[in-house]
């Protein structure tokens, strides 16, 4: 194979202090273990950690050398690989994005990673961590001039959407954070174990003064609730801050053929989503957002970002008349008057699941918890309620080239598909579903999550048939 | 409608077996641990003749009632596939939308001379509907009409 040329660069030289930065993290997990281990451990920790060191070392310096890089109008030619070589070419008209990432660390020491995306794949197909950011704006630049040339001219964008820090703040003070929350609880634990922190002993030595005068047996079930708290408080405020990170400054500008957004407090992130990419508009909100009717507009793409899995933001809050006066100029829709509701059934076939649910973790929880397990029976009321819920809040329409569907209770979702944009049709029923003559209709779209996607639950089954003949009908004329 | 040919019985049975037989080493562990112990709950080889009767009766029913309710049919321009024993699933992929097309075969299923059409579309539900349990040559026959709908689709 040719190698590079004199043309060719290299990553910048500070590529290697992010390296060093990721080894002494590697370095601190596999080297640090637990003191209450076993001297054994511990030499077999540090021999782990010495051998990761020796290995990725010297190979990251490989990888280093090997990398080079060509940018001209036509494309960008990358050379990389330590034990297989390889050259890989990507034309400048098949460039999608070209989208520039700087982290924290990225931003002190002036570098910045740019990430080239194409047609056909989820991931960046050609990454260049890290470069000056001077080099990374001249590529970008470079880049998007020769993509834009390949289609057609670019007219000059002007801001549709921005996020002043007023809305950004009020937009956190809705969010809640599970995974951070189980992450700072998990990290707590470890310290706990290292004895770095000793919550147990405080807490021993507090019920042990003479305001409480007890043990811990003794006041567990204001140990519980006050677990409960913090765990809510911490969840809210791990929320509000990643929030505000994540949206900072959020910005997004619509061009004659792409959609460029930039936001981000320590990863500055910048992007374009090509129109054509676009499959379908999914509006979240939740009961408490949805009074002051805030909405979250997240927009379905091909998967430019492996990371979001298919959906971007594209306005983090913002009130439906905002939305509803934004989101058509990226694909046209608009809200109908009217919507149509699922088969009352479905509060009968919901209730008899939770009543299920709940009489089974009722009669398992008695077990071992007579009597007061049988308070547990409290919860079918409940359950039964929120079963109505959910069919009040479950509504569709097919209106004008568009199906809309609005579901979820908490979580709400209201999806806006474009009927062109279909990409398989699907009816399914469950045997409870089938004794009532119910179903559930299903409209496939490329991008979309596993666990999120456009669904009709519990339509009467000739419903479905009659609503599915109509949009394969219209699919059939629409589509290309 | 089109049924799968039955010979996908006799596949699913054969397949379902050897999943099966994963989990004799685990059963037969355990009994043999409560043979040595001192256990007088559970009869010897209790488990393992559990799992055996599970297995038995899972091979006699499951493949026959999945055959029972399997239907496709290739129509003017799309792909329409009914099945599912608890589950009822009925998908139209229209033939426009097929990315890419595979005919698969493994040991088994070339034993009996039965393929898989494998259909892939951009769609993340449905990436890969799979119609089982088709005789080699049709299932090469509906793969070339598919491709020659596309091709003159392209066109």
């Amino acid at each position: 194979m040719e190698g590079p040329s004199a043309d060719f660069r290299r990553l910048h030289p500070f590529t290697f202090v992010h390296f060093v930065f990721l080894a002494i993290v590697g370095f601190v997990f596999a080297g640090v273990s637990s003191p209450e281990a076993g001297a054994n451990v511990q030499r077999n920790s540090l021999i782990f950690a010495i051998m990761y060191a020796t290995l990725t070392g010297p190979y990251a310096i490989a990888k280093y050398i090997m990398f080079r890089y060509h940018v001209t109008r036509d494309e960008i030619i990358i050379y990389y690989g330590v034990f297989k070589r390889v050259r890989r070419n990507i034309p400048s008209e098949r460039i999608h994005t070209v989208s520039i990432e700087r982290n924290l660390l990225a931003r002190v020491l002036g570098t910045a990673a740019v990430k080239i995306e194409t047609a056909g794949t989820g991931d960046a197909e050609g990454n260049l961590s890290y470069i000056g950011i001077r080099e990374a704006e001249r590529i970008k630049s470079l880049l998007r001039t020769a993509a834009q040339a390949a289609e057609t001219t670019e007219s000059a964008t002007s801001p549709s959407f921005f996020m002043p820090i007023g809305r950004v703040l009020l937009s956190s003070v809705y969010q809640f954070s599970l995974g951070l929350t189980a992450l700072l609880i998990g990290i707590f634990f470890q310290l706990e174990s290292f004895g770095i922190v000793q919550s147990r002993a405080v807490i021993i030595w507090l019920i042990e003064q003479e305001f409480f005068r007890g043990t811990i047996a003794d006041f567990w079930p204001l140990l519980a609730v006050l677990s409960l708290l913090i765990v809510l408080i911490l969840g809210w405020a791990l929320g509000f801050i990643q929030n505000l990170i994540r949206f900072y400054n959020f910005q997004i500008e619509l061009g004659d053929t792409k959609i460029r957004r930039r936001f981000g407090l320590i990863t500055l992130r910048e992007g374009a989503i090509p129109y054509k990419r676009v499959q379908s508009f999914l509006l979240r909100s939740n009961p408490l957002m949805r009074l002051q009717d805030w909405y979250r507009l997240e927009i379905q793409t091909l998967g430019l970002q492996s990371g979001e899995r298919g959906f971007q933001s594209g306005m983090p809050f913002a009130k439906l008349s905002e939305i509803t006066g934004f989101a058509p100029r990226i694909r046209p829709f608009t809200i109908p008057d009217t919507y149509s509701r699922v088969s009352r059934l479905t509060i009968r076939r919901r209730s008899l699941r939770y009543s299920i649910l709940i009489l089974f973790s009722a009669t398992a929880a008695s077990l071992f918890w007579w009597p007061p397990a049988i308070w547990g029976l409290a919860l079918l009321p409940a359950g039964w309620g929120f079963a109505w819920l959910q069919y009040r809040y479950h509504r569709w329409a097919y209106h004008a080239g568009n199906l809309l569907i609005r579901r979820r209770v908490i979580s709400q979702q209201f999806w806006i598909v474009p009927v062109e944009r279909f990409q398989a049709f699907e009816i399914t029923a469950t045997f409870f579903q089938r004794q009532l003559g119910l179903c559930t209709l299903i409209v496939d779209t490329a991008g979309a999550g596993n666990l999120r996607y456009p669904k009709i639950v519990d339509l009467r089954r000739d419903e479905a048939d009659r609503l599915m003949a109509e949009l394969y009908d219209a699919f059939q004329t629409e589509a290309i | 409608m089109r049924i799968l040919d039955p010979a996908i019985k006799k596949v699913w049975t054969i397949k379902g077996a050897i999943a099966w037989i994963f989990l004799l080493p685990v059963t037969a562990t355990v009994d043999v641990i409560l043979l040595f112990s001192d256990n007088d709950t559970f009869l010897p080889g209790l488990w393992t003749g559990l799992l055996l009767m599970i297995c038995f009766v899972w091979l006699l029913t499951i493949p026959r009632l999945r055959y029972r309710y399997w239907r496709y049919e290739l129509r003017e321009e799309d792909l329409y596939a009914v099945r599912g024993i608890w589950n009822r699933v009925q998908t139209t992929v229209p033939l426009r939308r097929i990315q890419h097309l595979d005919v698969a075969q493994d040991l088994i299923e070339e034993n009996y001379n039965i393929a898989r059409l494998v259909v892939h579309t951009a769609g993340t539900r449905s990436t890969d509907v799979v119609v089982p349990g088709i005789p080699y040559e049709e299932a090469v026959h509906l793969r070339d009409t598919v491709r020659e709908f596309i091709t003159n689709y392209m066109d």
